[in-house]
């Protein structure tokens, strides 16, 4: 939802990190996240990081209060429904790409139900009809066809991603949004900037108590994004490969020696034998 | 994508109840799991004092989970480069660490509805139980599993997982990073739990 010509620099240094960095890129999904944090980039992401923190505390967090304290609870959740909406048919073109053609159907009912009785997407009135939103986007896409993440990436504004999702982003964002599409063409840019503004202002007011607590708590703010991200992009991916029943591995409790001077209880669930052999 | 993730996570974390009953039928760890939420809502309903119902709620809290388990997945490869002393001072003030966070975000809790799904069971003995939270304002449901292992008739929570997001390998990867930021040192760690735990409320 990035302004267009922000959104093709971003892609464009996505997939020339994608192409250049690829051969030491590993696959955080496959392997579960829990070993490798596949982070080659360290330092200079703790410093975007902190850049984008500092954009955050001092720009995004006092107006996104403001909008808060000065919207009623609906009118919120009436523009957290219409910018669902209006990305829904870049959710329905990976549900599609994915071939998951269930999904695919709730989306394009969404979008109808939404738009039409909905008042062009102000109310869930879909989500009712049990009909729930569901997230999807070209990153999971091209993870479910097999493109590893590479290495992980804290982009400008955007925070956490890698190249492959990156890339994503800016397929959906670019090919598979046709209001942006639209008001490119009849040459309204603005719109689009508005539009990026209002959903960036939109979640940051739907996340400021949950950011600032996981933030006080956490001893490493970055590692735990980091890891919250990694883990949520397997899951997605295991999802778009298999959404009725999405794979996510167990973390094994063995993986920790046992033996040794252990002031503890007993540790938790040995291995069974199909797992120990593996 | 930040958004979601953190808003899931502690949305998770706030309502997550904890809280514990060993004396749950064994078997049944579905049961277990809710007798814990139905427990945990209890107290932060009763009209107790704000510290009483703290206290109750670490009780509940160290009883319900398995601290020293979870702290010793999380320290991972660490705990045995830990001397005895080490690994002690670890524990207690994991223990310490993860109480405080999980009283201050189940403080903010407002009348959400905790259902246990199914429960699923795994080879080893552990099982994971499917549950959802739903706000009473409306709004997706919150899918939380959580992963029990049996010990000696009762169980014991040594995951939390929510909309697939494990608090465990969270925090593993982040006290990993701790350590190496403090040259691989696990003095470092425990020199920051200990400055968070002081200075929780």
């Amino acid at each position: 939802m990035l302004p267009p010509r922000f959104r093709s620099v971003i892609s464009a240094a996505s997939l020339i990190c994608a192409l250049s960095l690829g051969a030491c890129s590993g696959t955080p999904s496959s392997d579960g996240p829990a070993a490798d944090n596949n982070d080659p980039y360290e330092s200079f992401n703790r410093k975007m990081w902190d850049v984008d923190l500092a954009l955050n505390d001092y720009l995004l967090t006092p107006v996104a209060r403001g909008y808060r304290w000065a919207t009623p609870d609906f009118a919120q959740t009436a523009v957290a429904n219409a910018l669902r909406n209006l990305k829904s048919p870049a959710i329905l073109a990976n549900d599609l790409l994915q071939g998951n053609t269930k999904r695919a159907g709730q989306t394009l009912t969404r979008i109808w139900l939404n738009t039409l009785i909905g008042l062009g997407g102000l109310i869930d009135v879909a989500a009712d009809q049990n009909l729930p939103f569901h997230e999807n986007d070209f990153g999971a896409t091209l993870g479910a066809w097999g493109v590893p993440s590479g290495p992980y990436l804290v982009l400008p504004l955007l925070g956490p991603s890698d190249p492959r999702d990156g890339s994503g982003y800016g397929v959906d964002s670019i090919l598979f949004d046709p209001f942006s599409i639209k008001m490119n063409a009849a040459n309204i840019k603005s719109a689009n900037y508005y539009r990026f503004g209002i959903d960036t202002v939109s979640g940051a007011a739907g996340r400021l108590d949950e950011t600032e607590e996981l933030r006080k708590s956490s001893l490493d703010f970055y590692a735990a994004i980091r890891s919250l991200y990694q883990q949520k992009r397997a899951a997605d991916v295991a999802t778009a490969k298999n959404p009725e029943a999405p794979s996510v591995p167990n973390v094994r409790y063995d993986e920790v020696e046992p033996s040794g001077p252990v002031p503890s209880t007993a540790p938790a669930a040995p291995a069974g034998p199909g797992k120990a052999a593996k | 994508m930040l958004k979601k993730l953190i808003g899931v996570l502690a949305l998770c974390l706030a309502l997550s109840p904890l809280g514990a009953f060993a004396q749950s039928a064994p078997g049944d760890a579905g049961a277990f799991i809710q007798g814990l939420g139905d427990q945990a809502i209890k107290i932060i309903r009763s009209s107790e004092s704000q510290p009483q119902r703290k206290a109750d709620f670490s009780k509940l809290f160290t009883t319900g989970f398995d601290v020293p388990a979870i702290g010793k997945f999380v320290l991972g490869h660490y705990w045995r480069e830990a001397t005895p002393e080490q690994q002690q001072e670890y524990l207690k003030l994991f223990g310490q660490y993860v109480v405080a966070i999980y009283a201050e975000r189940f403080s903010n809790y407002q009348g959400e509805e905790f259902k246990v799904q199914t429960s699923k069971p795994e080879d080893g003995g552990t099982a994971t139980v499917m549950s959802l939270i739903t706000k009473p304002s409306g709004g997706p449901p919150i899918h939380i599993d959580w992963r029990v292992a049996q010990e000696g008739g009762t169980y014991k929570i040594i995951d939390v997982k929510a909309e697939n997001l494990s608090m465990s390998v969270t925090q593993r990867e982040e006290f990993a990073s701790v350590i190496s930021q403090h040259g691989g040192n696990i003095q470092g760690l425990i020199d920051v739990l200990k400055q968070k735990v002081s200075s929780a409320p």
